[in-house]
């Protein structure tokens, strides 16, 4: 049983510094991992495989309410390397967390111009309808 | 309309023909079943659907009778089929119910029942999926009830979870539910047939009065072929 002493106790507890370096670093390296995952599967025409690693590696993010982690990956997704339909699961995924998301809106704006290099602007429009996530 | 033009038959159409996502339909009773088909990028089709209490499945479709090719782009469809995996590998219990207003399946796989909701029928539990893929397939808010045609259907399916009920659950966990179910009678019901016309259009969400005549349409031609 945990007493509400400790209970508080837990709440204001804060890593130290060298934890916390340590925390991001860890971060930056699974996303980093995840990343490069996708770029080669992608470029090996596994999209749907890419898919289903993008979902996953979402999931986790998402059930750890780990937002700053769903912000940092859309920031630093690289919308060139990584298949269209990927990037429009993407879109799809972080609908639902739209409001914790604040790199989405940016994303969705580099998504459009990538799906806007092969697809007519109509055509852009369609495939997204819905995904802009305005508040 | 002289033909239901994108309702496919599978011995006509393959279902190799699809295009990463569609809807199965099937004759079962004075009704249809509905479910949503599936395709990796070279793999088998799967179709993801809610067979009855507690009997969430993503089998092959051997069972279907029809379907329908959803009219959006591939990068859209991929999305969609990577989700119904998704959601095919949480293995969830999906309990069998009618009212339909907010319930949804999370981006993560998860299943959420809205306040007053008990569950999904197989037809609520597409449009959920839908939901989830950010495509609301029809105008719920109006949905009408048809008490006087939908009544007798919903009856008869609390009979035959009465009759034939999941061999996990206990006879006390069935009888409650299935009194949530009786307070549910008379509530609008999407009928398979109209959420698979909804889903043969590219524009959403259909309005009940389309998605009607649409789905009467889709009725008569499986039934016709059957």
């Amino acid at each position: 049983m945990i007493c509400r002493e400790s209970s508080s106790a837990v709440d204001d507890w804060e890593p130290p510094p060298s934890s916390r370096t340590q925390l991001v670093d860890e971060n930056r390296r699974k996303r980093d991992e995840a990343l490069e995952e996708l770029y080669r599967l992608g470029a090996s025409g596994k999209v749907d495989t890419a898919m289903d690693r993008m979902y996953r590696h979402f999931h986790e993010l998402i059930m750890a309410k780990n937002y700053s982690e769903c912000n940092a990956f859309l920031d630093d997704m690289d919308v060139e390397r990584l298949p269209n339909a990927v990037l429009v699961g993407i879109l799809t995924i972080s609908y639902h967390v739209r409001n914790h998301v604040a790199t989405r809106p940016e994303a969705f704006r580099r998504i459009e111009a990538k799906l806007g290099q092969t697809m007519s602007a109509a055509r852009v429009a369609a495939t997204l309808r819905g995904l802009e996530g305005r508040q | 309309m002289n033909s239901a033009s994108y309702l496919l038959f599978p011995w006509i159409h393959s279902f190799k023909q699809l295009r990463f996502a569609g809807v199965a339909l099937r004759i079962v009773g004075d009704g249809f079943h509905i479910g949503v088909l599936h395709r990796e990028d070279e793999g088998t089709v799967e179709c993801l659907h809610l067979a009855g209490h507690l009997d969430l499945r993503n089998d092959l479709p051997r069972w279907v009778q029809a379907w329908i090719q959803l009219p959006y782009e591939d990068v859209r469809l991929q999305a969609i089929a990577g989700l119904c995996r998704l959601v095919s590998e949480k293995k969830q219990e999906m309990k069998y119910a009618f009212r339909f207003a907010e319930s949804t399946i999370t981006p993560t796989g998860d299943i959420i029942v809205g306040n007053t909701e008990y569950g999904f029928t197989c037809a609520t539990f597409v449009l959920a999926l839908f939901r989830a893929a950010v495509i609301e397939l029809v105008d719920v808010v109006a949905w009408p009830p048809r008490a006087d045609e939908d009544a007798k259907w919903q009856a008869s399916m609390i009979q035959l979870i009465r009759d034939d009920p999941p061999k996990s659950v206990s006879r006390e966990d069935i009888e409650n539910h299935l009194r949530l179910l009786k307070s549910e009678i008379g509530c609008a019901r999407f009928r398979p047939e109209e959420v698979a016309a909804a889903a043969s259009r590219d524009e959403y969400p259909v309005h009940h009065e389309t998605a009607w005549k649409l789905g009467n349409h889709i009725a008569s031609t499986l039934r016709a072929t059957a």
